[in-house]
This record gives C-alpha cells, structure tokens and sequence, in this order.
C-alpha cells in the first residue's frame, strides 16, 4: 500500500525545484540562501512530522522582505525585486507544514517562478520546464485531491498506477487543444513579454565606426547575431550588408547621416530571405549584400542601401528581405563624387604618394583599381588579430611596414587608396559567410564573422563590391578552412535548429505572423479544388466509412455480444417458439418464466443463469456448456 | 460528471437492526462502466454517514461498512445515498442523489430489565441450584433407590459394587417456556415495554422458548433465532399502520 500523502510531498517538492531551477541563476544572494535552508528545513520537518514554524509565523517572516524589495522596485529596475519576492514566498512555503492548501500555493508559485525566469531568457529549456512542471502539477491535484477527502488515504500499488494514468491522461488531452488554439489566441502588435524584460545587452559584431589602431589584438565571440532562412548559395556571395561607413576623419570611418541621393540599379539574381535577429541594442537590419527591399513593421531605408527599424530595440522582430548579392550596383545618373572622395588632411604621405602613383598609371578608374588589387594581392599581406599595427600611424604601418591585420586594416587603407586615387569608394559594416542549418535551413552568422568591406564606384557599371582581406597571402587558410562536421557540431546544429523553430514559431510568433498565418490558410482553401480533393480524400472517406459500418455491425449484432447475453436470447427465443412468452430482455422476470413453464430444463437453466447473474459474475466454461446441453435437448415437463 | 455515472449502489441491512444502536450496513457500489473506472467517489446516506471510496474499477463491485443509527423502531424506508466526486480539490463537486429501494424493520431499542420484577419467578441463571428431575436431561446424579424411580433407572453396575440399588438421577430438558405479555411489563410508557419486550426476546429465545401476547394476539412460544426475529418485528411494527 501506499500512503497518497507521502507521494503528494515527494511532487511538492518536485514541483518548486522544477519552478526554481530555471530562476536560480537569475536570483541575487538574499533569496538563493534563503531557498536553499528553507529546502532543507522543511524536508527534515516533513520527515520528522513535527512543524515548528506556523502558518501565522511563515505569512509575518514575509512581510518584511515584501516591504524591502517593494522600496528596491523602480521602473529601471522592475524584474528582480519581484522574481526575488517570488522565490522567497516560495522558500516560505516549502519550509512549512504542506497541507493541502500550502501545496497549491507551492505548485502556484513555481509556475510564477518558473514564468518570471522566461523575463530573463525564454529559451526552448522554458518549454521543456513548463511540459514537466504542467505534467507534474496535473497529476500532483489528482493525488491533493484524494488528500483532502482523507488525509491518511492508502491506496495499493495497482490502484495508484490508475490513479497516476489518469492524472497524466488530462495533460495528455490537452496538448492537442494547446496546439490547435495556440496560432488563433489573439496577438498583441508587440509582445507584451517584453514589457517587464530589460533591454538585452549589446551584441554586435561590428561597432558603429572603423578605428584602425585602437587595439593590438581582438577577440572573437561566437554569438549568435541572426539566422537567415534562406536557399544554399556559394560562400562567396554571403556578404551581409548591415551599415555603410561613408567619412573618415583622421583615421576613422564613421557614417554620415546625411548620405547623398542615389538611385541603385538592381539587376542579376534575386535571393529572398527570412531573418531571425537576435534581440540587440543595434537599429541596423542586416540583410544579404545588397538588400533591394526589406520589409518590417516601422523600417526605414537609406540611399547607399542601409535598413535601420523604427521600433523598439531588445526585442525579437521578424524581417523579409529581397536581395541581389551579385556584387555589382548599378546607380541611375550620377552619384555624389565629392562626398565619396573627401580625404582627412592629416593622411600620411607614403599614403597620398602611393594613391597619387596609381592616379597616375591608370588610365580609367578601373585600371586604377586593377592597379589596386595588384598592389595588395602581391604585397604580401597578411590577415592577423594579433600584434596588430597600432597608434596614430597604424594604417601607414599596416601598408609600409607590418603588413598584416584584419579586415579593417585591409577595408580601410583600400578605401583611402581608393578615394586617393579619384575613385569614390565607401566602407560597408557587415558579416561574411555563416553556417547552414540543413536540418532548418537556413544561415546562423555569429559575432567573429563580423567583416568589413569596401564599396568602389566606377562609371557606367555603378558600385562594385570588393573585399580588400581576400587578398591577404592567407586568406585561403582563413576563409578556406571549414569547421569541422563532426559528431558534436552536427549536434550543435541539431539544437540551434530546435531553437530556431522556438524562436520562429513561439517567441516571435506575433500580430503579424497571425494574419500572415491567416492570409496562407485563406489562400490555401481558395486554392482548394473541390473535385480533386474529393478524389484524393475518396479512399480515406471510404476507409472511415468501413470503420464505422463495422463498429454499428460491432455494436448491433449478436455474435458480438457476451456469450451470456445471446444464450439469454436463445432461451427466450425457444420459450417464445414453444410456449407463446414474449419476454424483453431489460423486464426479464426468469424464475417466473420458470415457475410458468414449469419445465425440469428451464428450472434448471433459470437456476444456473440467475446464480451467475446475481452474484455479479460471468457464467463459467463448465456453466455455459451445460446451459447450451439444457438449450439442444427436448423440453420435458416434470409429471410426465 | 462521467465519473459518477453509471454507478449503482446497494444496502444492504444486516439481520438484526435496533433502533438507538449504530449499526454497520454493508454498502455496496457496482461500476457499470465498460472502459473506464470511478475515481474518489463519496457516498453519503441521508443520515449523515459517508464512505470514500478510492476507486471503483470498471464493471466491477466495491463494498464496504457504513455505519448507521435509527432513532425509532419501525419499518425505516432505505433513504437515499448521494454520489459525489470532487475535483480539483474540493474547486467543484459534482453529486448525483439515487433512491435506495425498499426499507428495514428497525427493531426496538433494547432496554435490560429484571426477570423477577414481571414473572414473580425467582429463578435466574447461576442464582440458585437446579431441582427439577426429569428423565431425558443430563446425568446429573446418584442416589439411593427409593422404590418410586422406574427400574429402568437402576444403575446395575454400581448397586453390584455397592450392595444396595442406586438409580441414575436426571436432570429436566424441557424448561418452561417464556411468554412476554406486553401489557403486563412494568414500563411506563409502550416504547418502554416494547423495548423490555425486545431485550427479554434477544436474551432467551436462544436458550427456552419464548411466546408474546400482543395486541391481544397470542404468539405460541417457540425457541430459535428466526422465531426470535419474528417476534422483534412484531414489537418493531407495533402499534404502526
């Protein structure tokens, strides 16, 4: 036997730590010693069976740290105060007696817990957290239940296996309505999550100017920036346009907000993608290089092909964009040279004289920037992130001297070369490359894939896409080398593709995915051929016809019956043929029928039948057979 | 809801029921479900007593005790049980009332008085020696042959070792028999001599036998445990339509 009591306190206590778990880290001290001795002390008291707190006590030892967390509340500061209440009036709890009252109060604070820890980070984790806690909670009632009808219930090991099946089985139910009622629940423009959740911290693999110089040696952080969903293309063409530096001042590229009018040209093949960024303090959208169109709520664009969204940052937004990455721009009438050529005046001579030289041997731009390429893919550079060239001088010692750097160095010294020699050039932010998710399909470019790269405009084909880095002598060995596909980083996939579609489908999943979810089905049953479908579904209207043709023949017929109900019939069949009795099978009165035939066989069918039917059992193999023997031979009355 | 259907309950009274006596019922509980089994299931009877019932498994029988007190004697309609399971915790109850069929003869309270007070008959048990003979009772001595016993009753082997007759002495079965006259009981009121009368059957109608002169109707005296049960239904419907 098992006492229902015992098993209810082990779920209890399940329950707060699934609750707790996920809200654990995101706790300051006070709460996390105070949930950890309440664990403790309220298992020894529950084992002991002796409570030294009261309920009185626990709900006063509360209102202190309500009162302190309630002064710490501040709208800069909204989260913490209150997940920190939360987790103590929990600790409180499990500290105590867990009467049936005090358990549903547990089970309602960690799924307060257990919600507060997703302001923090909703990751598919939460969802995994939820299933369980729910699950858990649904069967831990069933069992609360029977407490409360009787506190020392004791129920043997069969009996609880139902009682636990049946607690699952309402979940169970649930999961399929969960499901169907989650993409029609109305949706709020903006997810009203976001709310209490602060900003997220700055991620973003390239900053909002290009400093060469600033550091002799950078670190690469394999954050996620976004996912584009997408089809496979050669990783040449995965440039990922996100700002254009188009100043430099001393040795710094910057953007000008004011940027010239230009009317781009788009021709070549178009790539269209759907893109997951990561929540950021960062306004730019990024998009394949160059994004000819881009669409999301409140999104506004520049000339020089820079998307920049409207809303509020931090939060998951969905983007579309159309894309030409070909390379090459074309721009109706002219651009605006002098903005595209403005030089510091402080650059370094070696650099003028170098610009200056090719000015001069070239006779077009694009022999110049021929000329260019040259100069770079036979100078021996080489792509480093450590002992970097640095100081004022850092581009002059990257060209003359050390020859080797990142892409900056390579974007930003081509850039002024090119400006130096009369063509207007630009710098353009983004990333390059990116791995594909086969299993999702789509790119996930991380934080070291930050690259920076340049722009050149020649006359009559528009801007042309140029990466100064892939002329480094190593560059086949940094662009070249593909992460290995092993085990473990088929697995990373795996996951990062489940937290994708967790993304895409839940967090994400917005005012906008409704109606676009809406417009689809719409279109979908507009597109409906009535005939076709009818043909199509035919064999499974057949089938679902079959089945229940069978189950009415099933319901109706004899033979499927218990044998004791159509030897019954067969009895009363007989009496009716020989004796003129019509009996109904629900008024049936046998040991009159009996009394009234008053045959020995009857007597002794009635007397077997009405044994087995009034103490509540099935006839036995022995019973049955002789009842059929009594039914087969001839009916005799008793005085003849 | 449909966990409390289907179900069908049953009481069923034990033989002896007196008024004032808790008195346990056997209630039984029959799941006429095919698939699927009755959880936490409360059967309330309309006197107050309940019974929780874990769970009833699908077309099967639970049975169990309840315990119920009549305050009067008489014939007791059967009353009605009411099924009722709540979830979740006590949130929502759900309850069906089902009208038990048929009733009980409640017998009349047992109230223990003093044989001597209505007979005058000082003999009661263990109080004094027994000296009624007879021939078909027990062998309860030997005495000397006075000539009047028959001389079937000679003990020859004995008066062979002895040298003088001695004859078996028996001891009397027949016992006479008790015959409560209800009008003739000292109690002040008739509840009060129905429940003499009850306590005076339940206590010899074992043991001689005992007849009742009711309502100017004559019981011959009978000994045994249904002529007993007879008689307590003839006090518990006394005086009733």
């Amino acid at each position: 036997m098992v006492a229902i009591r015992s098993l209810a306190l082990i779920l209890t206590y399940t329950i707060g730590m699934c609750g707790l778990i996920p809200l654990f880290p995101w706790l300051t001290t006070t709460p996390r010693v105070i949930l950890a001795i309440a664990f403790i002390v309220g298992f020894w008291q529950d084992r002991k069976h002796e409570w030294q707190f009261k309920p009185w006590m626990q709900n006063c030892a509360i209102v202190p740290f309500f009162l302190y967390y309630v002064m710490q509340f501040s709208k800069a500061n909204p989260v913490q105060p209150f997940v920190n209440v939360l987790a103590i009036m929990l600790a409180v709890r499990l500290s105590g007696e867990k009467t049936v009252r005090h358990s549903l109060q547990i089970h309602a604070l960690s799924l307060f817990c257990l919600a507060s820890s997703s302001l923090y980070d909703l990751s598919p984790l939460f969802l995994v957290y939820l299933g369980f806690l729910l699950f858990l909670v649904a069967v831990a009632l069933v069992l609360l239940t029977f407490q409360s009808q009787d506190a020392d219930m004791q129920v043997s090991a069969s009996d609880l296996r139902k009682i636990l099946t049946a607690g699952l089985a309402m979940p169970l139910l649930a999961i399929p309505l969960l499901l169907f009622f989650f993409p029609l629940l109305p949706r709020t423009q903006l997810p009203l999550w976001n709310f209490l959740s602060p900003p997220a911290a700055q991620i973003s693999g390239y900053s909002d100017k290009v400093e060469t110089g600033g550091q002799a040696q950078i670190s690469e952080a394999r954050t996620l920036i976004f996912r584009a969903e997408m089809q496979k293309l050669p990783q040449q063409q995965l440039y990922w346009r996100g700002t254009v530096f188009n100043r430099m001042e001393k040795q710094r590229w910057m953007r000008d907000r004011n940027v010239p009018a230009e009317r781009p040209l788009f021709s070549g093949q178009t790539v269209t993608q759907t893109i997951y960024p990561e929540p950021s303090t960062s306004r730019t959208l990024i998009s394949l290089d160059r994004p000819s169109m881009i669409s999301v709520w409140r999104v506004s664009s520049a000339p020089d092909g820079v998307f920049e969204y409207g809303g509020s940052y931090g939060r998951r937004v969905t983007v579309t964009a159309i894309s030409k990455p070909a390379g090459t721009v074309g721009v109706e009438r002219l651009i605006n040279k002098p903005f595209y050529l403005h030089l510091p005046e402080d650059i370094p001579s070696r650099i003028s004289q170098l610009a200056g030289d090719i000015r001069r041997r070239g006779t077009s731009d694009r022999q110049r920037l021929e000329l260019l390429e040259t100069y770079f893919r036979n100078g021996n550079f080489r792509y480093a992130l450590k002992d970097l060239p640095t100081g004022d001088r850092a581009l002059e010692t990257f060209l003359f001297e050390k020859r080797r750097g990142h892409c900056e160095f390579f974007a930003s010294s081509f850039a002024v070369l090119l400006r130096g020699a009369g063509i207007p050039s630009r710098l353009v932010g983004g990333y390059l490359g990116g791995e594909y998710n086969e299993l999702g399909g789509y790119y996930q470019v991380t934080a070291d894939r930050a690259h920076v790269w340049v722009e050149a405009y020649l006359e009559g084909s528009g801007w042309h896409r140029i990466d100064p880095t892939s002329f480094a002598v190593n560059a086949g060995e940094v662009w070249g080398s593909k992460s290995s596909r092993s085990l473990l980083f088929k697995l990373r996939l795996a996951i990062d593709s489940i937290d994708h579609a967790w993304n895409r489908s839940v967090v994400s999943y917005d005012f906008e995915q409704q109606i676009r979810f809406a417009q689809n089905a719409g279109q979908k049953l507009q597109q409906i051929n009535p005939l076709r479908t009818m043909r199509r579904l035919l064999p499974y209207l057949a089938l679902f016809s079959v089945c229940c043709a069978m189950l009415i023949i099933f319901r109706t017929t004899v033979w499927f019956r218990p044998r004791e109900e159509r030897i019954l019939r067969r009895f009363l069949k007989r009496v009716a043929a020989e004796y003129g009795m019509h009996v109904d099978l629900p008024g049936l009165g046998l040991i009159e029928i009996a009394k009234a035939v008053d045959i020995t066989q009857v007597h002794e069918f009635t007397s077997i039948y009405a044994t087995a039917l009034y103490h509540d059992r099935r006839l036995s193999n022995a019973d049955y057979a002789r009842l059929i023997e009594l039914l087969d031979m001839s009916w005799e009355s008793p005085l003849q | 809801m449909y966990n409390i259907k289907c179900l069908i309950p049953a009481l069923l009274p034990p033989d002896e029921i007196f008024a004032g006596t808790p008195t346990p019922f056997r209630l039984s509980i029959r799941n006429t479900k095919r698939f699927l089994p009755s959880f936490l299931i409360r059967l309330e009877h309309n006197s107050g007593t309940s019974l929780v019932v874990p769970i009833i498994h699908r077309n099967s029988t639970f049975e169990g005790n309840l315990t119920l007190v009549s305050g009067k004697r008489g014939q007791i309609p059967a009353g009605h049980i009411t099924i009722s399971s709540s979830y979740p915790v006590g949130f929502f109850t759900r309850y069906l009332t089902i009208l038990l069929d048929g009733g009980f003869t409640v017998f009349p309270q047992l109230l223990p008085m003093n044989m001597a007070s209505c007979s005058g008959d000082k003999q009661r048990t263990g109080d004094t020696a027994r000296s009624l003979r007879g021939i078909d009772g027990e062998l309860e001595r030997i005495e000397n042959y006075s000539g009047r016993e028959p001389q079937r009753l000679i003990h020859w082997k004995l008066s062979a070792r002895a040298g003088d007759l001695l004859v078996k002495g028996f001891g009397d079965r027949s016992v006479p028999p008790l015959v409560i006259e209800l009008d003739q009981l000292p109690g002040q009121n008739s509840e009060v001599r129905l429940s003499q009368a009850a306590w005076l059957v339940k206590m010899w109608v074992l043991r001689r036998p005992v007849g009742l002169v009711i309502n100017g109707r004559t019981i011959t005296a009978a000994g045994g445990r249904q002529h007993g049960l007879k008689l307590l239904k003839e006090l518990a419907l006394y005086g009733g339509d």
